[in-house]
């Protein structure tokens, strides 16, 4: 059984891209994309995590596709939690991003927030948490966005239950992803949590279905994006209905995973015949 | 009961800092303050930006001139200043700490810069709050207070308080017009707004040092996007001074997000001021003495000498020396022009074409205007273009180039020419100097159309302004 995260060949071509030049990119991109295609053409059953990973792998083979996106486990946060989320916010309103420092995290952040950043109130920062924050710390490009570096508030990699309580206390959640497959995790975590959201269209892969919902806001370019956040934070906290909420249970882990595990019953029921 | 009625506060620091004869933004602040208080009379008070607060200024000296006013105070407190001056530039408490860091992380070596920024970091948001808290900021005012020790003692216009928010009450309206982004006070605004219910007013002369930062000395784009940002954010209102800055500005937040805050064009006065007790020159005399082309500016690159200089050049090389009039540079010499000025003062062609003249007093230059032929303004890009519609005031063709605000001052009584074509200057300054029917007829233009805009009428449209915001 081969499960992909991602169509790695499209991802790596557009990071070494910017790394290097075209043709090596490409070179390096085609072997890529051949391991991938032996794994795909190699397998019984393959498992995707969006619908366009699994359209391209559809396209590639008569192997049976399923969909399983990835998911979140339920949280609470804890009052140790939402103390040491204080230490770092300051009791300031902010807008969060949670990343890892993946390129395309960092693309995405600078992409959208680059040019000026005049989103935030006086009053308001974005706080980025995990180890995004450094590498966006260390970029210049931080410092070449008006106001952005002033904005910026870097947690780094925070323990789980700090994590939580962040998220708990943050008013918007971004998600400024311009490239990349698969589904992000991130954004499974922010519907969870019930926040205002703003995101890139990439950014919802896997997620199409809550583009439109009550608080999730899309925008596919800088001057949205800065924009949609702005209003996001001017907008009172989100409140979800009970019925919104029950919507959005299907980004948990529980639900997510079903189309796996009823595809393991087949198979060992198949075997077992 | 009858409620108490807001006081509309000029903040007038800018005014009273000032040194110099008043020039441009000066003029701006000094004039309106003069002209609101006529207007508000009672209900008007100024006020100034001083040791981390503002506190009311009560100007001793009553004067007819409102420019007067501000000077007399300022030699006052020149006298008390007169010793050694600062070897730099003060700084406010929070910059000078960025200050102290960028020095730090720019001298460590080049391999533990990363870890030095991630220190600064983890550092910030511990120092803002160390910042925040009332004895680190009493500690600041203490020492500061030592340094200014001597203009507060005698300066007793000035009626302190120890909080910003102190000489305000709820609905009070906060006006300031001044060179706001030398001062730290305009990040207080969205404060004052938010906490203590002020309404802020303030302005946007233009948006020249972020849309054309080549034009200014360093890179001063991001300073002055994040002012911006900043005044949008802590402004009821933003009065901007012609429709093209007000849709620079416009667009700037729209590009950025910033808060899209209500705007209001003013128009400001363009009356030259008549000064008859003020001497004129021999300098002036003398160049008054013959005919002259008149362009008043600062010298600098952004106001385009350099494409009046070229049409001359081109002029004289085609043997046209002997009809040109001379071409009176009126204004300071900024940055930027060493080579230019250098070239003028060399170039065989022209050596003896171009006058400049500097430090020129009210009633010189209004006899400049008068004395002109016509005036020329070639600007790259203008917010507004004040000499403009002081050449129309006093019925002077003029040729202006065609960029910025400029034509919303000239309309179509002005002659358009594009600021990057000096063999259209050259055309143009040509005719315009040797045919004199065509200079009458745009004289009369001007004379039978243009309605010189007034100082009270600036204020009036800001009290209109003012009205709409209760």
């Amino acid at each position: 059984m081969y499960g992909s995260q991602n169509i790695e060949w499209h991802l790596k071509n557009a990071i070494l891209s910017s790394y290097i030049d075209s043709i090596t990119a490409q070179k390096y991109t085609e072997l890529i994309k051949q391991v991938e295609l032996d794994a795909i053409n190699g397998a019984d059953r393959i498992i995707c995590v969006s619908e366009n990973d699994a359209f391209w792998i559809k396209e590639q083979t008569q192997t049976q596709v399923i969909l399983a996106p990835n998911g979140v486990s339920p949280w609470s946060s804890t009052d140790n939690g939402s103390k040491e989320a204080k230490v770092i916010t300051s009791f300031y309103k902010y807008a969060l991003y949670c990343a890892s420092a993946h390129p395309p995290n960092i693309s995405g952040f600078f992409e959208m927030f680059g040019s000026g950043f005049g989103s935030l109130k006086p009053d308001e920062k974005l706080i980025i948490a995990g180890s995004a924050g450094w590498s966006i710390a260390g970029d210049l490009r931080v410092h070449k966005s008006p106001k952005l570096a002033e904005k910026v508030t870097i947690s780094g990699v925070v323990n789980q239950p700090c994590l939580n309580g962040l998220i708990d206390s943050a008013h918007c959640i971004v998600l400024p992803l311009t490239q990349g497959g698969g589904t992000n995790l991130k954004t499974a975590e922010a519907l969870w949590s019930g926040k205002h959201i703003v995101a890139t269209k990439i950014a919802m892969r896997g997620f199409e279905k809550f583009i439109g919902s009550r608080g999730v806001r899309i925008a596919n370019d800088s001057i949205e994006f800065k924009r949609e956040l702005r209003a996001a934070m001017n907008d009172p906290v989100l409140e979800l209905t009970d019925e919104e909420k029950e919507k959005r249970n299907i980004v948990l882990w529980s639900s997510c995973l079903k189309p796996l595990e009823e595809l393991i019953n087949e198979m060992v029921t198949e075997i077992s015949a | 009961m009858s409620e108490k009625k807001p006081i509309i506060w000029m903040n007038v620091t800018t005014s009273v800092n000032w040194r110099r004869p008043p020039v441009g933004i000066v003029r701006v602040e000094r004039s309106l303050c003069f002209e609101l208080k006529s207007l508000y009379g009672e209900s008007f008070k100024q006020c100034i930006w001083r040791d981390g607060h503002f506190v009311e200024f009560c100007p001793t000296v009553e004067v007819a001139s409102e420019n007067k006013n501000f000077i007399n105070h300022a030699h006052q407190t020149e006298s008390i200043k007169a010793e050694l001056p600062s070897i730099y530039l003060k700084l406010p408490r929070r910059k000078a700490l960025v200050a102290i860091a960028q020095g730090f992380l720019s001298l460590m070596p080049l391999k533990l810069q990363p870890y030095v920024n991630r220190l600064l970091y983890s550092l910030r948001p511990v120092v803002s709050r160390a910042l925040s808290k009332e004895w680190v900021s009493s500690l600041f005012r203490v020492s500061h207070q030592n340094t200014s020790e001597k203009l507060v003692q005698v300066d007793s216009q000035v009626i302190d308080s120890n909080k910003a928010s102190e000489i305000f009450s709820p609905k009070d309206v906060l006006i300031s017009v001044g060179l706001d982004w030398d001062y730290s006070y305009y990040k207080e605004f969205y404060w004052l707004r938010k906490k203590h219910g002020i309404k802020i007013v303030s302005c946007c002369y233009d948006l020249i040092p972020v849309m054309y930062p080549q034009y200014c000395v360093n890179d001063v784009a991001g300073i002055f996007t994040s002012y911006f940002l900043e005044v949008a954010d802590g402004s009821d209102v933003v009065l901007c001074i012609s429709k093209q800055s007000e849709n620079d500005l416009n667009q700037l937040l729209e590009l950025t997000g910033g808060a899209r805050t209500l705007t209001h064009v003013f128009p400001l006065g363009d009356n030259v001021p008549e000064s008859d007790n003020e001497a004129i020159s021999e300098q002036v005399k003398l160049a008054c003495s013959k005919e002259f082309i008149l362009f008043v500016s600062t010298i600098e690159r952004r106001k385009n000498h350099e494409v009046l200089y070229r049409a001359y050049h081109l002029l004289c090389k085609q043997g046209k020396k002997a009809v040109l009039p001379k071409l009176v540079f009126v204004g300071m010499q900024g940055w930027g022009v060493n080579e230019l000025l250098k070239d003028i003062e060399l170039d065989p062609l022209v050596r003896d074409m171009i006058i400049s003249l500097s430090h020129v007093n009210d009633s010189e230059l209004r006899k400049l205007y008068e004395m002109s032929l016509f005036c020329v303004f070639p600007s790259l890009y203008e917010g507004w273009g004040l000499p403009v519609g002081e050449a129309l005031a006093l019925g002077k063709a003029v040729i202006c180039s065609n960029r910025g605000s400029l034509p919303e001052v000239g309309g179509d009584l002005v002659q358009y020419v594009d600021p990057w074509k000096p063999q259209d200057w050259a055309d143009e300054i040509l005719r315009m100097s040797t045919d004199e029917n065509w200079r009458k007829l745009w004289e009369k233009r001007v004379q039978n159309n243009y309605t010189t805009r007034s100082w009270t009428a600036a204020a009036k449209s800001i009290e209109k302004c003012l009205g709409s915001l209760s």
